[in-house]
């Protein structure tokens, strides 16, 4: 598109027009500002992952690692090339280094860092200890802080490393022996984002002791690499060169291409996030462009006598066009290059609030905009801009030279709905309504491309409601008005007739408008309510899988053992519930049971555990399972049940070698795991002497919504005081760890996604302003007529006020409605093959009213600054001519 | 509090005004539009104020209606002084007492003819009345101001459905619909054609002849002020003259050259 050329009487205009523009400036400020973080962002995450990966690499310049040779051999490193690297001219250090990952333990915690036997060498830049020093002989370690912290060590103490020796017996199968070995802590380095990315932390020891460790598990003793050093004035690619002249069959690589390709991985997941959060920066600007439309329509209606004016001395229609389009692309111009400031300014504040977070990243105080960060955003937010301009250019090219001369007309309030318009709005939810219909069908039949199709139907049906919008949301936006102003008592009811009055009198602008917000507040609860039901659902997955937080003396899990299971003695039981996130607690008594079924010729040896329905039901994360228990019945997990062949219903027999029997009936619940359980009561007369075998746990209710880490904490606490009280190994297990990191993992996702909606709305939310402040500019006189007929100012306030509230409430009434809906089906697709079926809509209330009060107070808000401006002009002023 | 007497005039005012004085702007740039005006507007009567261009006597006519304030002086409507009266009380006072005609723009677009006679009324709430109890929507007096104006088939009708002179004769019908103490009409005519116009003045002359209503109209036009009981002549912000029932040729002669011709 060749933008149209920008006159000073372009200026001229854009500064006439500049309180009317306002709004939609600040749109297109938003829009670009976001767009132009966003990449900014991108670009720093890019060069401190750059950064720190070659601090991984001590500052070598290059680096020499195994190859394959001419020949196809593989070309191992050893002593001998190391040496002679280092006679290489240009060379100041050759060093060869290993890293592995290790099994590192201490008591009941493990680690399983990458740990190197980095050398410290002058030139190379081997991390300097926080505390402690350097291992310098064999058996010694130094570890990154946050792995001391995870194994709850210090410098002076030792851990274990577990190396694995395969050995193979004389039928010629491999077995893996665990070979443990003690190391000295002798230092805490600092940690840092290189280490995290490589994996969960790091170590360092010498390399004596490394070769140590791959002698024991039949490893080659030699390098892995070598870290090269040039000497001053050598270029790296130079010495790459050299290097390579020297070790053919070796691949050498400089320490920039070495992390290119480490970090390649971590770069395209960076792409990744970039790209969706530009998708939602393109998303933000095309909002945007409704404001636009708006402003624009509105200047080019009240310019009508003007334009008509410019035609009858002899303006040709492309001159009118070119004149509206040129203002549009001067202020795109502007606002962009607004927004690039503030992008760049609040990439500034991220990168400080990260780095005053996370140290250890070594972020750039200040991040300057970029080629790309500018370009991007000005470009996208002229084309939008003028893009958006273009349908009220159109109408203003259709001004007839003889309208200057008629007086001003009102506006046309019959539009006639556009039967093309209908049929289109009809055949996208049709198409997209079938699609998604079979789309769900697809994926509840396991077909994973059923979410996809699914999709793109939502999509369609999306397209279709945005353009049947029209014909729904002005009736909505005058049907809610007229209920409204029954509710508003006095005076105050005839302000809010005349808003709903007004809500209907220009349907595009009011559509337009609350179009905007729908889109974002679609889009919000969509997300909010798929993650709520996807939150809903895997959980009771969870809930299924482990039938309370914590279980100490054998697995309640799916995949427990029938081994016979010890008594836990009773230091065990009192350290356990004397753990302070402990919240209650219950002893198991245990037997093991022969069960007979009738029907079957032999009985099968199970477990049973006895509690007493009260305190079953109480612990259980999921009472139901538990809820038929009562003397007299036997409650029988599903998996078990199937397996075993028991109906729900069966009387079954069950009986212990040498003793005692009963006769139960059993009842098949989701119960998980594979042990039977009974009354403690039932279990006494089965076995007198049955010991307590089993502790359950309830923990902090919470923990379960809690940062996972004090969650993990919990149960580390319940281990530490098991192993503690000392009586061998007890196993201890739950589901409260992993259920908060899952549940922290959703809450996440749905922060950052609304996050990055939230501009969306906020554009929509400046586009309600932007509509009542123009709408106020429009109706000068008639706000005047209705103040010297008797219109209060607090009623013209409220007549704005309400106009507000019913635009912003239609579109997130319409939005959350839509919104509600595709979340569901979304979690219901993804869901669909995993959960068998069963997926739980989840609305979550309390957040989706958040989202309508919001809405509210936002139209309430936008319309306090058009209502005072309405207001301050005396009746009087307005209806002199 | 302002401490000027209250008016005593030989007939019942249903306006009056003592010492008016309305200066727009400060300093060099100040413009006197009113000088100290005492004017009674007599209850029952119909009214014309006259007056070229600048002459003061559409300021004249909102400040007796309430619609703008005023530098000095006072404005009594019945026994209200409005120049003491806030602008909630003022908004209310207009809403119920005084009827309003203007030359254009005198409908809400988005509302039937109906819904536009009622808006005075409804402004007050869904409910509300006239000040004496009584509601024009079930006691047959809408219908009969509609009969009376000639509107009654165009009630359910949008203004952009009407001619200028049928969206002029709805607006008459708001202003009498609250049966207002007074009616105030800002050349009313000035945007019909002179056949229109006629229908319309006829109208307003029947209102106070066969109702007793009062009228008080600021025009330009000497035929529209021959319908007038008496036609006030406004010069340089002062009352010049007046006139008792005139005929059109006598106001033409009054205001001989400066009114006929003038741009209004």
């Amino acid at each position: 598109m060749i933008l149209p050329p920008i006159s000073a009487t372009t200026w001229a205009r854009l500064r006439a027009d500049a309180g009317r523009l306002t709004a939609a400036g600040i749109a297109i400020v938003l829009g670009t500002g976001f767009a132009a973080a966003v990449l900014l962002a991108n670009g720093v995450l890019e060069r401190t992952a750059y950064a720190s990966v070659t601090t991984d690499l001590a500052g070598a310049d290059v680096v020499v690692i195994s190859g394959v040779d001419q020949t196809g051999e593989d070309r191992e490193i050893d002593a001998a090339d190391a040496r002679a690297v280092a006679d290489l001219d240009g060379v100041a250090v050759s060093a060869p280094t290993t890293s592995t990952y290790a099994s590192l333990v201490n008591g009941a915690r493990s680690d399983f860092p990458t740990v190197s036997d980095l050398p410290a060498l002058p030139g190379l830049r081997t991390p300097v200890p926080d505390e402690g020093r350097l291992p310098t002989g064999a058996g010694e370690i130094a570890l990154s802080s946050s792995v001391a912290d995870r194994l709850r060590t210090a410098v002076g103490e030792q851990v274990g490393v577990e190396l694995y020796r395969e050995t193979i017996d004389a039928a010629g199968e491999p077995s893996f022996e665990v070979v443990e070995q003690q190391l000295d802590v002798v230092g805490v380095l600092p940690g840092g984002l290189a280490s995290q990315l490589a994996s969960s932390g790091s170590g360092l020891v010498t390399a004596e002791t490394m070769a140590g460790w791959n002698r024991v598990q039949g490893l080659p003793t030699g390098p892995e690499q070598l870290l090269v050093v040039a000497d001053d004035g050598v270029s790296p690619d130079e010495l790459r060169d050299r290097v390579t002249a020297v070790l053919p069959g070796t691949s050498v690589l400089t320490a920039d291409e070495k992390a290119e390709e480490t970090i390649v991985e971590f770069l395209d997941g960076v792409d990744i996030l970039t790209a969706v959060a530009l998708g939602f920066a393109a998303l933000a600007l095309f909002v945007a462009g409704f404001v636009i439309t708006n402003t624009f329509a509105v200047l080019v209606a009240q310019r009508t006598r003007q334009l008509a004016l410019l035609r009858c001395v002899g303006a040709t229609r492309g001159q009118v066009r070119r004149e509206v389009l040129g203002q549009a692309a001067l202020l795109g111009l502007l606002a962009s290059l607004a927004g690039v400031v503030l992008g760049t300014v609040l990439a500034t504040i991220a990168a400080a609030l990260v780095s005053s977070a996370q140290p250890q990243l070594e972020l750039p105080s200040v991040v300057w905009p970029t080629a790309l960060a500018v370009l991007v955003p000005v470009l996208a937010g002229v084309l939008v801009t003028v893009g958006a301009a273009i349908p009220p250019a159109r109408a203003a090219t259709r001004v007839a030279p003889l309208a200057a001369l008629r007086p001003v007309d009102g506006p046309d309030l019959r539009r006639r709905a556009s039967w093309l318009r209908v049929v289109l709005a009809v055949g996208f939810l049709a198409v997209g309504g079938v699609m998604l219909a079979f789309g769900l069908a697809l994926s509840s039949s396991g077909n994973v491309y059923g979410t996809l199709v699914a999709a793109a139907g939502a999509g369609l049906t999306f397209v279709g409601v945005m353009i049947g919008a029209l014909f729904v949301v002005p009736p909505i936006v005058s049907g809610a008005g007229r209920l409204l102003a029954r509710l508003v008592p006095g005076d105050g009811g005839a302000a809010v007739r005349l808003a709903a009055v007004n809500g209907v009198r220009n349907p595009r602008r009011t559509t337009s408008t609350a179009a905007a917000l729908l889109i974002g507040v679609t889009l919000v609860s969509t997300v909010a309510v798929g993650a709520a039901t996807t939150q809903a659902s895997l959980l009771r997955l969870f809930d299924q899988e482990w039938p309370v937080d914590v279980s100490v003396g054998g697995s309640d899990g799916a995949d427990y053992g029938t081994d016979v299971q010890p008594e836990l003695a009773a230091s065990v039981l009192a350290a356990a519930s004397g753990v302070a996130q402990v919240a209650d607690s219950e002893p198991l008594v245990g037997t093991r049971a022969l069960v007979s079924v009738p029907g079957q010729p032999e009985a099968t040896d199970l477990q049973v555990l006895g509690i007493t329905p009260e305190r079953g039901r109480a612990l259980s994360s999921n009472p139901l399972v538990l809820e038929p228990l009562a003397d007299g019945t036997v409650v029988v997990p599903g998996s078990l049940a199937q397996q075993v062949a028991i109906q729900d219903g069966q009387t079954l027999r069950l009986t212990r070698e040498g003793g005692g029997g009963i006769e139960v009936t059993a009842a098949v619940t989701d119960l998980p795991g594979r042990g039977l359980v009974l009354t403690p009561d039932d279990l006494q007369t089965l076995d007198p002497r049955a010991p307590v075998t089993r502790l359950w746990i309830d923990l902090d209710d919470s923990l379960a919504t809690g940062d996972p880490a004090e969650a993990v904490a919990a149960v580390d606490a319940v281990r530490d005081a098991v192993s503690e009280a000392g009586v061998g190994a007890v196993l201890v297990e739950g589901a409260a760890a992993e259920r908060a990191t899952f549940q922290q993992v959703i809450d996440t996702l749905l922060g950052v996604l609304t996050g990055l909606l939230a501009v969306t709305v906020l554009i929509a939310v400046v586009g309600v302003a932007n509509t009542l402040s123009l709408s106020v500019v429009e109706r000068t006189r008639e706000s005047a007529l209705l103040r010297a007929l008797g219109l209060t100012r607090r009623q013209l306030r409220g007549t704005l006020a309400a106009e507000g509230v019913l635009l912003a409430g239609a579109g997130t009434v319409l939005g959350l409605a839509l919104g509600s809906f595709y979340g569901w089906l979304g979690a219901a697709s993804v869901l669909g093959a995993v959960t068998d079926g069963g997926v739980l809509l989840d609305l979550p209330v309390g957040r989706l009213l958040l989202v309508v009060l919001g809405a509210v107070a936002a139209g309430l808000l936008a319309s306090v600054l058009p209502g005072r401006r309405a207001a301050r002009s005396a009746p009087v002023a307005a209806l002199a001519e | 509090m302002r401490t000027s007497p209250p008016p005593v005039s030989p007939s019942p005012a249903a306006l009056s005004a003592r010492g008016l004085t309305k200066t727009y702007g400060r300093g060099e740039a100040a413009v006197t539009a009113l000088r100290g005006v005492d004017v009674d507007i007599a209850s029952g009567a119909f009214t014309a104020v006259m007056g070229p261009s600048g002459s003061g006597k559409s300021t004249l006519l909102h400040c007796l209606a309430g619609l703008d304030t005023v530098t000095s002086g006072s404005v009594w409507l019945g026994g209200t002084e409005l120049t003491s009266l806030t602008d909630h009380e003022l908004t209310l006072l207009r809403r119920k007492r005084i009827g309003f005609v203007f030359q254009a723009f005198n409908l809400l677009p988005m509302l039937t003819a109906e819904q536009n006679v009622l808006l005075p009324l409804d402004l007050a709430g869904r409910r509300s009345t006239r000040h004496d109890g009584s509601d024009p929507r079930t006691d047959g007096t809408l219908a009969h101001l509609a009969e009376t104006l000639g509107i009654a088939d165009r009630m359910t009708h949008r203004p952009s459905e009407l001619s200028g002179g049928q969206q002029q004769r709805v607006a008459i019908a708001r202003a009498l619909v609250t049966r207002p103490e007074v009616v105030v009409a800002d050349e009313p005519t000035g945007n019909l054609d002179s056949h229109a116009g006629a229908e319309v003045l006829a109208l307003l002359r029947q209102r106070v002849s066969e109702f007793g209503e009062t009228v008080v109209m600021v025009t330009h036009d000497p035929v529209a002020a021959s319908y007038a009981d008496r036609v006030l002549l406004m010069a340089d912000g002062v009352v010049a003259g007046e006139l008792t029932s005139p005929t059109a040729e006598q106001v033409l002669a009054a205001t001989a050259g400066s009114v006929v011709g003038a741009a209004r």
